[in-house]
Order: C-alpha cells, then sequence, then structure tokens
C-alpha cells in the first residue's frame, strides 16, 4: 500500500517533469541599488523551452511607457535554435526619489504555444533601491534653483577631412613619383633615362657629326645592356629587355648603319640617315619611359 | 676590277671547299671554318682535341679539297729532327741508302702537313719544325730545300702527360690558331656518325671531295687579299683596345670569379699574335663579302687565335681551362667597338 | 596594350588624386572656419547668421548657445528646433538637453517669480526633453540632474501619463504641449 503510494508519487513526479513547458527559466539582472533618475536598467531572460512549444512574441510588453516611471526602451528576442530563448530588455527609470525609495519592476506573463493549447510562464517582478541626486534641501542661486549648465556646443570633427587630405596628397605624391619615374626625372634611376639625354644629343646633330649621334646611342644601348652590345647579342638583350624588341627591324638598321659608317670607307650621311636615326631614338626614349 | 673579281671567285671556291668539308666531318662547323680562315689567312694550326672525333679526317679532307701533298707524322719520344729528313734504308742491291724524309719527299708540292701529338716528340724536332714554320724552308744535304706551300697542323695529346714535352711559349706563339675540335653535340649528327656506313670507310669519304689543286695559288691570293681588305680607324682603335685589355684585362672592366684581376696576367699577346689576329679577321671579312674589317670578324677569331698567346700567372694556371674562354669572353664583352 | 594605357592611366589618377585633395583641403578649410565659428559663439561674440544657415547644425547648436548665454530665450528656442532630430543621437541628445535647459531656466525664473500658470508648462516641456535626451544618451549625468530638478519643480502623479514621444510631430510638440495636471509647485 505505502509502496504503491510512493510509486504513485513518483509516477507524478516523473510525469510533471516531462510535461514543464519549460525546462529551464532564468532571470539575469544586475545590482538591485545604486540606481538614480534617468538610469537604464537591463535584464535579460533566458529559457528553453520543450520541443513544440515555441514563445508568442506578440505576448512580450512593447516598447514604450509601462507606467508613469518606467519606460521600456528596447526589447530584445534572440533564439540559438527552436528552444533556446534569450530576451534582452532595457527599462529607463524617471522617477525623482526624495530619499533612498525601493522600486519594482513590474512583473509580466510570457506566452507559449503548444499547438493550439496556451500555456505560460511569469517573470518574475523585481525590486530595487532608487536614489535621488538631490540633497533635500535644495541650495538656491539668484535665479532660483541650482541647475547644471548647459552642454558646450561641440566642435566639429577635422580628422575626416583631415585624413582624407592626407590620404589623397599621399596617393598624388604616389603616382607623381610613379610619373616620374616613368620619365627618368628621379636622379637615381640613370637608367631610364638614358634614351632622353640620347634624343637631346641627337636632336641637335647634323650631318657632319653623324659620329656623336651614333656614340649616343651606342651609348645608352651599352649602359643598358651592362656591356658593350653587339649586334648578335641582340637576341640577349631582348631577353632582358622585351619591350625594346618591337624595335628589333630598327636595330638591325642601326647597327648595320654603325658598321658601315665607322668601319667602311667612302660612307657618306645623307640628311634622310640622320631622320632615321632621331626617329629611332624617338622611338626607344617611349619605350624607355613606358608609354609604348 | 679584275682584281675584285679574281677574290670573289676564289671566295666562290673557299665557301664551296668548306662546304665540302663539312659535308664529310659532321658537326664540326666552327671548326671548319677557322681551319678555312687559317688556311686562306696561311697561318699554321694547333689543333686540340680528344681521341677519334675527326682531326685526321678532317685535314686530310682539308688536303684533299686544297690539293697539294698531305703528310703526316706521329710524335714520338724518340724522334729525331733527322727522321723527318732523311731515312736510311739497305736497297735492294744490298747497299745502304739514303731517301728524303717526310718533310722533303714531297719537295715543294707538301701542302698539308699534319704533325700528330707533337707534344711527345723533342725539343730538337720541335725547332726544326718551327723554323721549316716560320721561314718555309728545310737545310737538308746541305742545301735549303723550299717549302713554300706548306702549312703545318699540330695535335696536341692533352690526356697523358708522361713522357711529353710541353711546347715552349715561343712555339706556341708561332701558330696562328690553337682550334679545339670537339664532339658534335646534335643527336642526329652523332647518330649519323654511329650508323651511316658513309662515314665508316675514310678512304672512301675521302675520295668524295673533289681533288683541288689551287694550294699553289693560296699565297698570292693570301697577299692580295690582305691588301684588299681595309681596316678603319674606328677599327684599329677597338683592336688596339682588344691587345692592351689583353695585357691588363683589370683596366677595361674584366672580372672573373674568385680571381684577383691585377694578379692575373703574366703575358698577353704578343705583336706576332696581334698580326696573325688581324689577317684571320681580314680572311672572315673577306669571306663575308665585305672589303672592309668589322668587329665581329675580329670576334669571330679572337678566342682560337689568343687562347694559347696568353699566359696566366702559375697561382691561376692550374684553373687555366676554365678562366681562359672566361677572360676571352669578358675582354670581347667590356670593349665596346665604337 | 597595357603597357600603351599606363600612362593615360597614370596620368589619369594623378588628375583625379589632385582634385580629391583640392576638394578634401576645401572642407578642411570649411571645418576649420565652422569651429572658428562656434568657438566665437561660445566666447560670446555675435557672427553673421549667412554661413550659419548654409553650415551644418553644430553651428546652429552653437548659435543657441550663444542667444541663450544672452538670455535671448525666443531666438534660442526658434534656433533649436530648427535642429531637433538632426545629426547623430549623441547630437541629438545634445540638443534635447540644451533645448531642456532652456526650458526649465524659464520655468526656474517664472516660478521664482510665482508666476506659477507661466511656469509649470514650461517645466513640463523641459522635463519631456530630458527624457527624450537620457532616452537617447542614459550617461548624462547633467541631464540627469537637471529632470530631477524639474521633476522636484514639477512632480508627477500617477494620474500624469507622458504624452507619447514621436519624432513626427516634435516641432508642433515644442510650442503647444501642455502636459497633463500640475499638481502645485513649490
Amino acid at each position: 500500500m505505502r509502496i504503491l503510494f510512493v510509486l504513485f508519487l513518483f509516477v507524478l513526479g516523473c510525469s510533471s517533469s516531462v510535461d514543464e513547458p519549460i525546462r529551464y527559466f532564468k532571470v539575469e539582472t544586475p545590482r538591485p541599488f545604486g540606481y538614480v533618475n534617468g538610469d537604464e536598467i537591463s535584464q535579460r531572460i533566458l529559457f528553453e523551452t520543450r520541443p513544440g512549444i515555441s514563445l508568442e512574441r506578440a505576448s512580450l510588453p512593447g516598447k514604450g511607457p509601462l507606467n508613469r516611471w518606467l519606460n521600456l526602451n528596447d526589447i530584445r528576442v534572440s533564439q540559438a535554435d527552436d528552444q533556446h530563448y534569450q530576451i534582452d530588455l532595457r527599462y529607463q527609470i524617471f522617477y525623482a526619489p526624495l530619499e533612498v525609495k525601493a522600486l519594482t519592476l513590474p512583473s509580466f506573463e510570457l506566452q507559449l504555444n503548444q499547438g493550439e493549447q496556451r500555456l505560460s510562464q511569469t517573470v518574475p517582478a523585481w525590486t530595487f533601491t532608487l536614489s535621488p541626486l538631490r540633497e533635500l534641501v535644495v541650495r538656491q542661486t539668484e535665479q532660483g534653483e541650482y541647475m547644471r549648465p548647459d552642454s558646450l556646443p561641440p566642435l566639429l570633427n577635422t580628422r575626416p577631412a583631415l585624413y582624407g587630405l592626407l590620404a589623397s596628397v599621399l596617393i598624388a605624391l604616389a603616382l607623381a613619383v610613379a610619373l616620374a619615374w616613368q620619365y627618368g626625372y628621379l636622379a637615381f634611376n640613370g637608367r631610364r633615362r638614358l634614351f632622353k639625354k640620347a634624343l637631346r644629343t641627337v636632336s641637335g646633330i647634323s650631318k657632319s657629326d653623324m659620329a656623336t649621334g651614333l656614340q649616343a646611342l651606342h651609348h645608352c644601348l651599352n649602359t643598358l645592356n651592362g656591356q658593350p652590345l653587339f649586334v648578335h647579342q641582340l637576341a640577349d638583350f631582348y631577353q632582358r629587355h622585351p619591350h625594346y624588341q618591337s624595335l628589333h627591324a630598327q636595330w638591325l638598321w642601326f647597327f648595320n648603319y654603325s658598321n658601315r659608317f665607322y668601319f667602311s670607307p667612302g660612307m657618306t650621311v645623307v640628311s634622310g640617315d640622320i631622320q632615321q636615326l632621331k626617329t629611332l631614338c624617338q622611338l626607344a626614349r617611349s619605350i624607355e619611359r613606358g608609354s609604348r | 676590277m679584275s682584281l675584285d673579281r679574281h677574290l670573289s671567285d676564289s671566295r666562290d671556291h673557299a665557301l664551296a671547299f668548306e662546304q665540302q668539308i663539312n659535308l664529310t666531318v659532321l658537326g664540326l662547323g666552327a671548326a671548319v671554318r677557322h681551319i678555312v680562315i687559317a688556311v686562306y689567312a696561311r697561318g699554321h694550326v694547333l689543333l686540340e682535341g680528344a681521341v677519334g672525333v675527326g682531326k685526321t679526317t678532317l685535314l686530310r679532307a682539308v688536303a684533299q679539297g686544297l690539293g697539294g701533298d698531305f703528310q703526316r707524322i706521329e710524335g714520338t719520344i724518340d724522334l729525331m729532327p733527322a727522321d723527318l729528313l732523311y731515312y736510311t734504308y739497305l736497297a735492294n742491291d744490298g747497299r745502304p741508302a739514303v731517301e728524303p724524309g717526310p718533310l722533303l719527299k714531297h719537295g715543294d708540292t707538301l701542302a698539308t702537313f699534319f704533325f700528330n701529338e707533337i707534344n711527345r716528340a723533342r725539343p730538337q724536332v720541335h725547332a726544326l719544325l718551327l723554323r721549316a714554320m716560320a721561314e718555309r724552308s728545310i737545310h737538308a744535304f746541305n742545301r735549303d730545300y723550299a717549302l713554300p706551300h706548306i702549312q703545318v697542323f699540330a695535335d696536341r695529346n692533352r690526356v697523358e702527360k708522361e713522357e711529353t714535352f710541353e711546347l715552349p711559349a715561343a712555339a706556341k706563339d708561332r701558330f696562328m690558331m690553337e682550334i679545339n675540335i670537339t664532339m658534335p653535340s646534335d643527336n642526329a649528327s652523332l647518330e649519323q656518325l654511329m650508323f651511316n656506313p658513309r662515314f665508316h670507310d675514310t678512304d672512301a669519304l675521302i675520295a668524295e671531295i673533289a681533288p683541288g689543286t689551287r694550294y699553289y695559288e693560296l699565297n698570292s691570293l693570301a697577299h692580295t687579299l690582305q691588301q684588299q681588305i681595309q681596316a678603319s680607324p674606328k677599327l684599329r682603335d677597338y683592336a688596339l683596345t682588344l691587345w692592351k685589355a689583353s695585357h691588363q684585362p683589370q683596366h677595361y672592366g674584366v672580372q672573373l670569379s674568385d680571381v684577383d684581376m691585377s694578379q692575373l696576367m703574366l703575358a698577353g699577346a704578343s705583336p706576332r699574335g696581334m698580326s696573325y689576329l688581324i689577317r684571320a679577321a681580314k680572311v672572315s671579312a673577306w669571306l663575308a663579302q665585305r672589303d672592309y674589317l668589322l668587329p665581329e670578324d675580329i670576334q669571330a677569331v679572337f678566342a682560337v687565335c689568343m687562347s694559347h698567346r696568353l699566359f696566366l700567372n702559375p697561382m691561376y694556371a692550374y684553373r687555366k681551362d676554365q678562366l681562359l674562354p672566361e677572360l676571352m669572353n669578358g675582354i670581347l664583352q667590356q670593349v665596346a667597338a665604337p | 596594350m597595357l603597357r600603351r594605357l599606363r600612362h593615360p592611366l597614370l596620368w589619369g589618377a594623378l588628375a583625379l588624386s589632385l582634385s580629391a585633395t583640392l576638394y578634401q583641403a576645401a572642407a578642411l578649410y570649411r571645418v576649420q572656419h565652422d569651429n572658428d565659428l562656434i568657438s566665437q559663439l561660445t566666447a560670446g561674440q555675435a557672427v553673421d547668421i549667412g554661413p550659419i544657415v548654409t553650415g551644418p547644425p553644430e553651428l546652429r547648436l552653437a548659435r543657441a548657445y550663444y542667444f541663450k548665454q544672452k538670455h535671448r530665450y525666443d531666438e534660442a528656442l526658434s534656433t533649436l528646433s530648427l535642429i531637433v532630430g538632426l545629426g547623430d543621437p549623441q547630437f541629438q541628445a545634445l540638443v534635447r538637453y540644451n533645448l531642456g535647459n532652456l526650458y526649465l531656466e524659464q520655468a526656474v525664473t517664472a516660478s521664482h517669480e510665482q508666476h506659477i500658470n507661466t511656469a509649470a508648462p514650461l517645466a513640463g516641456l523641459a522635463k519631456q526633453a530630458y527624457r527624450q535626451s537620457l532616452a537617447l544618451d542614459s550617461s548624462n549625468w547633467d541631464a540627469k540632474y537637471n529632470l530631477e530638478v524639474a521633476m522636484r519643480l514639477l512632480p508627477e502623479m500617477d494620474v500624469l501619463i507622458q504624452a507619447e514621444d514621436s519624432n513626427k510631430n516634435q516641432k508642433t510638440q515644442l510650442w503647444t504641449t501642455v502636459p497633463g495636471f500640475p499638481r502645485g509647485l513649490p
């Protein structure tokens, strides 16, 4: 008989724990004291429902004033999965007590749905104390009551404009340096202004100082190559300076012409040769500064 | 006009001659070109190369193509100068007889003389040979024999060092070129050499070459050719710079790895060497159908004309085989022509 | 192809970045100038209205601050009412705090002079402004303190329900809201 009763109780206990719609329920609140007028209090409700049971969100309190002194600024529901809920509430108190006063956040009901069935879970009320900011007998100024002064109008933030300026100046500088490098204006990259100098020499020559012009161009090629460049080394030269390959025919002309000029007896210079040399130099220059 | 004509006809002959040799020995194009240049510049040649790469075949082909007589002699330690001039034997009638030796027996038609393994012969033999090379005449039987068309090819054995007599510097300097003959490197040629029966019978191979008779013209042709090919002042500068660079490469920016350049050179090229260089370069220009010298002509023959004339400091001599080509290359690359 | 395009591209980018530099420099100058104006107004010096009309709302806040210093409450109020609801929440909280101060100061003055009928609606408006300010930024201790001043001046009873705060009719509210039923002043 007694055993039967105990068994009954046991079954009852089991069934009640199985039937409980919420397996786990917890309200996290901050310290219950030391609040003042205008403070915000945040509250977090954590719970886990049984499968098939869901929270009825419409039952949650809406944002806005809850009573004369209490405002619900924010309410946020987040779900880790179907069963785990987290509700974050942010209350704000507007109450000016004359002395330390206990106040209570009101309790409310969480509505849960299980199919057609309605279940509910109570969020308990929470009591805390609120302190005054001012003394009971208030000091007076000439105008009347003492009050805090206006806040100073803030200055505009100059940082975005400053950073923008710095960034654009840096970018412009970098581009200018890149261009100067391309055009061979930088002192340290002598190899990028070889043909520039040669062009200056060549553009001023006449028939009588053809040697100067040829010499200038040979000097360019030799310097660029790192050692004297002969016509049979052109392929090797192109390997290292592939951009100049587009002028292959002109280079061949140049080397042949130079050979004839320097080594063959009875060579006469005509003005067309000078023009051709100038053209070649210009083409080489445009390759050098990267615009071809 | 007729002179130009003569030169260009001879050039056609020379090029045909080169082509024929190239058909006989495969894959030795560069060496053949150098030998042709030496033939037309009338310079003696020192050959170098491993055994069985075709040196003898090459020379026989040259001899066949040029005409004139070919004589070959093996250098041995007991070879004496007299052995080159005469030999004695018992004749059929039982009396001792004397006959002219290898150098003399062809008379003035001897055109190609191949001295195999010259460094096995004694210095006395070298001396005799050098006189023959330099003066193209031999004193024997109380008179001088002129050998106006002789061209000496000598082979140095590089493999064995025992019982050899290294050629003295003065002897080496009398050779115009030292030509390195290496095995052809392309597979097609190697396969041909191995399997094509044409290359197995050297005598038949040589017989394919049309026998020439031009050897007696060579001296005068060479003379004309040297007169006709012009060297401009700029080219003279260039050659001069090369010469100076062979003495003091460090002043011309030549730098070899691991070498103190100021200590490297013991002796640079001799004046005779430089004159040989220009003679060879002129032939090269002539073969390229030009009547003036270009730097590339000099570059083409620089290494073969120079490498046996440059003497390195003994402390670097053991690395000679590696350093000399690098030095030669370095000089050519560092000296600007125009 | 790309190589040939490189030069025009570089030049274009350079021109672009140079104009950006100019623009940024102008912007920086404008901001500095506006800050000068704000400093002048804060220091109690009158400035021209022109740049304030076209400038950012901070300038009007400074102008209102200037008017309030000179006790020109109506002009201060009309200036502030132009910028309620502009700018980020932090700035809005500041505007509303200064607006609350504007009301409260008048309410205090009125109650000091025993004009209770004037003081009560002003205190109500002040409370509303402070609450809005605190809702935007609950860390402003001055607003908390002054809200308490206003609440002491006009205590709230349970029947008094604050009108719903909405941004849409704020401007009219500034002028017309008479909150609830005042239950006596001290």
